[in-house]
């Protein structure tokens, strides 16, 4: 599917919580559709059509008057971030009123587990049940953060089950795209693949295979393929090091939003000193070499499960 | 000559007529049959010069004295006679050097008559002007755009602030006056404050001034004139060229006319706004164009401020509906003789 093409509404991630200042707007474009996203006076978070009703000038360029209205910055017509109603155009004269229909569209929205996300279909639709529950857990090194891939939405998902290392970065930590544990499954509403990982500085000193790798990467995607929680564990200790959710949203048929947030906790014992400085981010690009050599077996085993999925040769599903 | 008073309590939603014409649709149709500033007369030399007017190729070149104009590179001219198009004479366009530009037609070169080339009575026809005067900029839009943003006074309060002064003037009217092939635009606003580039950089010390915006745009080829005069500070005028390169791109080559302003300081210092000014404009121009280019049309909402945009869709529309008619002519209120140097209050240059 196309990231453009007609699809079922969703809760769609537009922005950090802690990027939104009640400052300034911010443009944001989901699945060919830009938004304005700014905060009111009550600092709650609104999202309106990015095209004035005048002249079509981007909103998310303008500035965020004192009453809490998003103001166009060509000609300074203001917006209720509420209803999307134009509540005032320089320069008229106190009879003039008005029209109602001199509007943009507005969504609904809602800040939730430390994003802001909107409901890209009609403002009535928006069922607050269906935001994604991947919360962070409390950790002693917490981090956030959000950027652009080059990646369609559905490769981006693709990859993520596929090759994992091609898109997250842990530094101290080399992930074993190739070495799954187990087959993946369905496990509570999400799709879980599990796979080993290493730390780096041990990799590096290993002359023979080990018997069991120290540690494994857990990724639980949402059967939307929006969102996914992501764990480093110890599978031995049966503890979990780092903590991440991960949330993506189509931008263009060719570039994909990717927005983080992650917490870990340092181990005790003889990993502790590597475990410590965990961190996790995304790769800004994906080198085309590996993407190449990608064997798609997990989002193959999950073709038939999930309706966003690439079209696969097929594998079945045990 | 049609005239419109847009201060006199009018309605806000001046839309309707609009409608009538259906969704403004920049960049959709072509006007024909015009003269078109493509180039300063100094980018021109013996290694050809290229242009588009409408995606239409234009290769301008000297030899010796004598400027070309072809539609393909002058070593493929004589290989490719063959395929030239309707719009030259053997690959060639009627070209003319006036105003410190060169003057190329786009269209019939039957139709091509030198006295079609606006009247610009603060340049001299047979000098360019210098290089401080002269300045290239691009609008990343369809020129349709850039000319409604130039007939749209209001946004230079949000706009361009800094150079224009702000929204706050004490009085503040519009006249707005058209012919079939142009509209022109004066603004009269009272105890405007002064801008803070007037008072930071030109030293201007009067917090308020009374100034007289003027704008003059030709329908078809795009080129307009623009001009204010200041109570407290100097100024002068410039003529701007709005060429369609394509419904891309508009190239926005300009002169001021310098001659017009004695203060030699102000007269160095203010054609340096023209590209601080350009890249505010292009700041709204640029993702505006997506929306009329290539989404559906959509009807936009209007108010009474937008009524020299609206005349400049109706007079447009009227031209294009002439043009798909197989009308190309000049109607006789194009005026051949009239003096915009009265309307624009600037003195002569010969």
């Amino acid at each position: 599917m196309s990231a453009t093409q007609s699809r079922a509404a969703a809760w769609q991630p537009l922005s950090l919580s802690s990027r939104l200042d009640a400052t300034a707007p911010r443009g944001r474009m989901v699945a060919g559709r830009r938004y304005a996203l700014f905060r009111d006076l009550a600092g709650a978070p609104r999202v309106l059509e990015d095209r004035c009703a005048h002249r079509k000038a981007p909103l998310s360029l303008g500035r965020i008057t004192p009453e809490g209205w998003l103001e166009c910055p060509y000609h300074g017509w203001s917006y209720s971030g509420e209803n999307g109603d134009c509540l005032r155009i320089p320069n008229l004269a106190s009879h003039e009123t008005i029209p109602g229909k001199y509007c943009v569209g507005h969504f609904a929205c809602a800040e939730h587990d430390g994003l802001i996300f909107v409901w890209d279909g009609p403002a009535a639709g928006a069922d607050r049940s269906r935001l994604p529950d991947c919360p962070v857990p409390p950790g002693a090194a917490r981090g956030e953060g959000e950027s652009l891939i080059t990646l369609p939405w559905t490769n981006l998902v693709a990859t993520l089950l596929d090759a994992p290392s091609l898109l997250l970065d842990i530094p101290r930590v080399t992930l074993i795209d190739a070495h799954p544990l187990g087959e993946p499954v369905e496990e509570g509403g999400r799709l879980v693949v599990e796979r080993a990982a290493d730390w780096t500085s041990t990799a590096r000193r290993r002359r023979r295979t080990p018997a069991e790798y120290p540690l494994a990467l857990r990724v639980a995607l949402t059967l939307d393929g929006r969102a996914a929680v992501i764990a480093l564990r110890e599978p031995g200790a049966n503890r979990v090091l780092l903590s991440a959710a991960l949330h993506m949203a189509p931008v263009s048929d060719c570039v994909s939003a990717l927005y983080w947030r992650w917490s870990a906790t340092p181990p005790g014992g003889k990993a502790a000193a590597a475990a410590g400085k965990l961190a996790f981010s995304l790769r800004p690009g994906v080198d085309p070499a590996a993407m190449v050599a990608v064997h798609p077996y997990v989002s193959s085993v999950f073709a038939g499960r999930i309706p966003w999925a690439l079209t696969r040769p097929g594998v079945a599903a045990r | 000559m049609m005239t419109v008073d847009s201060s006199a309590g009018a309605a806000v939603d001046k839309g309707r007529g609009q409608e009538r014409l259906g969704p403004w649709e920049p960049g959709k149709y072509v006007l024909r049959d015009a003269w078109f500033p493509v180039a300063h007369s100094q980018a021109i030399r013996r290694d050809p010069a290229r242009r588009f007017v409408h995606g239409q190729p234009f290769y301008l070149w000297r030899q010796g004295e004598r400027l070309r104009a072809a539609e393909c590179h002058p070593a493929e001219l004589k290989a490719r006679r063959g395929e030239a198009s309707a719009f030259t004479t053997g690959g060639e366009y009627p070209v003319v050097e006036r105003y410190g530009f060169a003057w190329v037609w786009y269209g019939d070169p039957a139709n091509a008559e030198a006295d079609l080339i606006p009247d610009i009575p603060f340049l001299s026809p047979a000098r360019g002007a210098p290089a401080y005067a002269r300045q290239s900029n691009y609008f990343h839009c369809a020129y349709e755009l850039v000319l409604e943003n130039i007939l749209d006074l209001t946004h230079i309060d949000f706009v361009h602030g800094n150079f224009g002064g702000t929204h706050e003037s004490e009085e503040d009217s519009v006249r707005v006056e058209s012919t079939s092939e142009t509209v022109t635009m004066v603004r009269t606003t009272k105890r405007r404050p002064t801008s803070a580039y007037q008072k930071t950089v030109l030293g201007i010390r009067a917090p308020f001034q009374d100034v007289v915006f003027f704008t003059h745009v030709f329908i078809r080829s795009g080129v307009c004139f623009l001009h204010a005069h200041y109570s407290a500070a100097p100024s002068m005028p410039l003529i701007q060229n709005n060429t369609p390169e394509s419904r891309f791109l508009t190239r926005a080559d300009s002169t001021f006319g310098v001659e017009q302003c004695p203060d030699p300081y102000y007269r160095r210092n203010w054609p340096g706004t023209g590209p601080m000014v350009a890249a505010q404009d292009e700041r709204m121009l640029n993702p505006q164009n997506p929306h009329y280019v290539l989404a559906p049309p959509a009807a936009d909402n209007n108010t009474r401020f937008d009524t020299a945009g609206l005349l400049y869709r109706r007079r447009h529309g009227a031209l294009v509906a002439r043009q798909a008619a197989g009308d190309y002519s000049y109607q006789a209120d194009m005026a051949k003789g009239s003096d915009i140097a009265e309307i624009l209050q600037v003195k002569r240059v010969r």
